[in-house]
């Protein structure tokens, strides 16, 4: 009988809380066209139907909120608690053929565990971040209770999946997961999302005046990922050449940045947006001259494919996977972390070199199509089932 | 008849009257050839003990981290489906699952629904005796979780008429399916075996 995966994920479209939604939600869709059968399940959101098929996905959403808490890791505990619960339903009405539970990251940690020894079915988990590397280190109680459930849970799966060798080291060294049941698998992204968008014009007309370069940065406002590195580096730049430094996203640091801006004097230079919807994000990855990713950790990169695939030239820190996807001066320009001289450097490299640009549209446009695709994902992803079974 | 029991205390981890009243009653179940096997809570290393016939399994918590008390005893309860799933591939299925207090309920639930074993909840004390005047996060969410046990239990035992009562003014609906059955008495042993025979 065929090869069938319980998809166990806190968030799938269209709730959306952070990467790993359109992450599961692209690997399901990818999987069900190479014969897998694929049920996910995930918590309740307004509007949605409790089972419905997408793409030929099964999803199963249950009520997550039936045992309400304000505390959110005991809301975590618990919200797995009704997983477990809507999962076993499916795995007892499918007991012929080859089960897999797949999890993602310690939100659903318990059932997971729960399921494969009930069960006695192999369990494989996606490690997308760490506690540890989401906060430079294990502090608090809080960050060593969840800390501890990544280490639990890399112990009980049988294969564990990271985005990058970054990660995969990571959970080696942090999780102490044994190399030989690590299993790097990137991230993918399909780049027919950029083609065919309308308004391009329009959205850089909006954001741009007509002689000045376009230089983006997309990204949550936090320390991690180096906005504060970039202020340093825009006077730098704009020694030189005319430009919009236009940084989408949202966070704590928001209105820290928006002071900087203004004091520097640089408040006609620099457009902070907030968050921006995808449409746009989309559209401004294609009219810009240069994307930014000057990240202090990055267990991957989501932002640097998005580029790529839109064939917007990347200045990225070298660091995390960003230093695996991008190789300097061929698919992008890598640049020191933390360092805004570098980072300047490495923005008017791209803006300065019309060859350059030319060569990385070429090879970026070739390396996604080679390396990132959800198909060739899923494949891999497979093969990782397939060993689990074994 | 063969029985689960479930507590997290049970002698020598003894927080209060609990452990004792869990081992007197194992031992009694015990004489009146009940097979019983103890899952509870293990201080130091995983175990297994024998006391007078009773099959004590101790069980290591996967998190040292006990700050939360809802997310540390949720993840005890995940080892606990784990020991007693391969107590129940081994020996095959078990007649009651006996979940002593709030922390076992997630354990007995999983179990009645992976293998549909009739899920006993005995309940000792409730969160709004224990914690009066508290309303934090945590107490709301053990108090969701005895509300879920008294719900999806078949039977629940409580070892007064005022506990009835007071469970009864938590929870409608469950007064049909609560026995009252007061322990160390001559009837108490009748009392639980008719509750376990009931589900």
């Amino acid at each position: 009988m065929g090869l069938k995966v319980v998809m166990l994920t806190w968030e799938f479209p269209p709730r959306i809380i952070g990467g790993i939604a359109p992450h599961v939600y692209n690997l399901s869709i990818n999987l069900v066209k190479l014969g897998v059968e694929v049920h996910v399940v995930t918590c309740d959101f307004p509007n949605t139907p409790a089972y419905e098929v997408v793409e030929g996905v099964e999803v199963h959403r249950f009520d997550s909120y039936n045992l309400p808490t304000p505390d959110f890791a005991a809301w975590i505990q618990l919200m797995n608690l009704n997983m477990q619960r809507a999962a076993t339903k499916i795995i007892k009405s499918k007991r012929d053929g080859s089960i897999i539970i797949h999890t993602h990251d310690w939100l659903s940690a318990k059932a997971g565990i729960g399921l494969k020894h009930l069960n006695r079915l192999p369990l494989v988990s996606t490690i997308h971040a760490t506690e540890y590397g989401r906060r430079g280190g294990v502090f608090s109680d809080y960050n060593r209770m969840i800390h501890e459930i990544e280490v639990w849970l890399g112990s009980e799966s049988k294969r564990v999946i990271c985005c990058s060798r970054f990660m995969a080291e990571q959970v080696n060294k942090v999780l102490e997961v044994p190399y030989e049941k690590i299993k790097v698998i990137p991230n993918g992204i399909d780049p027919s999302i950029f083609t065919n968008l309308e308004g391009v014009e329009d959205v850089r007309s909006r954001f741009a005046g007509k002689n000045e370069k376009l230089v983006l940065f997309v990204g949550r406002l936090v320390v991690e990922k180096g906005v504060h590195v970039l202020l340093d580096a825009i006077p730098k730049v704009l020694q030189k050449v005319d430009a919009k430094f236009i940084i989408a996203g949202d966070g704590y640091m928001r209105s820290e940045l928006v002071k900087r801006v203004a004091e520097s004097g640089l408040a006609g230079k620099v457009h902070i947006t907030g968050y921006l919807d995808t449409n746009t994000i989309r559209r401004l990855f294609l009219a810009a001259d240069v994307c930014v990713i000057p990240s202090l950790y990055e267990p991957f990169g989501i932002v640097a494919l998005e580029a790529m695939a839109a064939g917007c030239p990347v200045v990225a820190s070298d660091t995390g996977g960003l230093s695996e996807i991008i190789e300097h001066e061929k698919t992008g320009v890598k640049v020191y972390p933390n360092n805004p001289d570098s980072l300047a450097w490495g923005i008017l490299r791209v803006l300065e070199s019309k060859d350059l640009v030319e060569r990385l549209k070429k090879n970026m446009r070739e390396k996604v199509e080679r390396e990132y695709r959800w198909s060739n994902i899923a494949q891999t992803t497979k093969s990782v089932y397939e060993e689990a079974l074994n | 008849m063969r029985v689960i029991i479930l507590s997290w205390e049970y002698p020598p981890h003894i927080i209060g009257e609990m452990a004792w009243y869990v081992r007197e009653l194992a031992r009694r179940l015990k004489k009146e050839g009940v097979e019983v096997y103890v899952l509870t809570y293990a201080p130091s290393e995983e175990k297994t003990d024998v006391d007078e016939g009773v099959v004590i399994k101790r069980v290591k918590p996967p998190i040292t981290v006990t700050t939360n008390i809802v997310v540390w005893s949720l993840l005890f309860t995940t080892r606990l489906q784990a020991v007693a799933a391969n107590l129940i591939y081994k020996l095959g299925s078990f007649d009651v699952v006996d979940a002593h207090e709030w922390i076992t309920v997630d354990a007995a639930l999983a179990l009645k629904d992976r293998f549909e074993i009739p899920f006993v909840y005995t309940i000792h004390s409730l969160e709004k005796h224990r914690s009066a005047s508290s309303a934090t996060p945590l107490n709301i969410a053990i108090e969701s979780v005895e509300e879920l046990g008294c719900r999806e239990a078949e039977c629940i035992v409580v070892n007064s008429e005022w506990m009835k009562s007071e469970v009864t003014s938590k929870v409608s609906g469950v007064a049909s399916k609560i026995r009252v059955v007061e322990p160390y008495t001559e009837r108490w042993l009748e009392g639980v075996l008719k509750a376990y025979r009931s589900v």
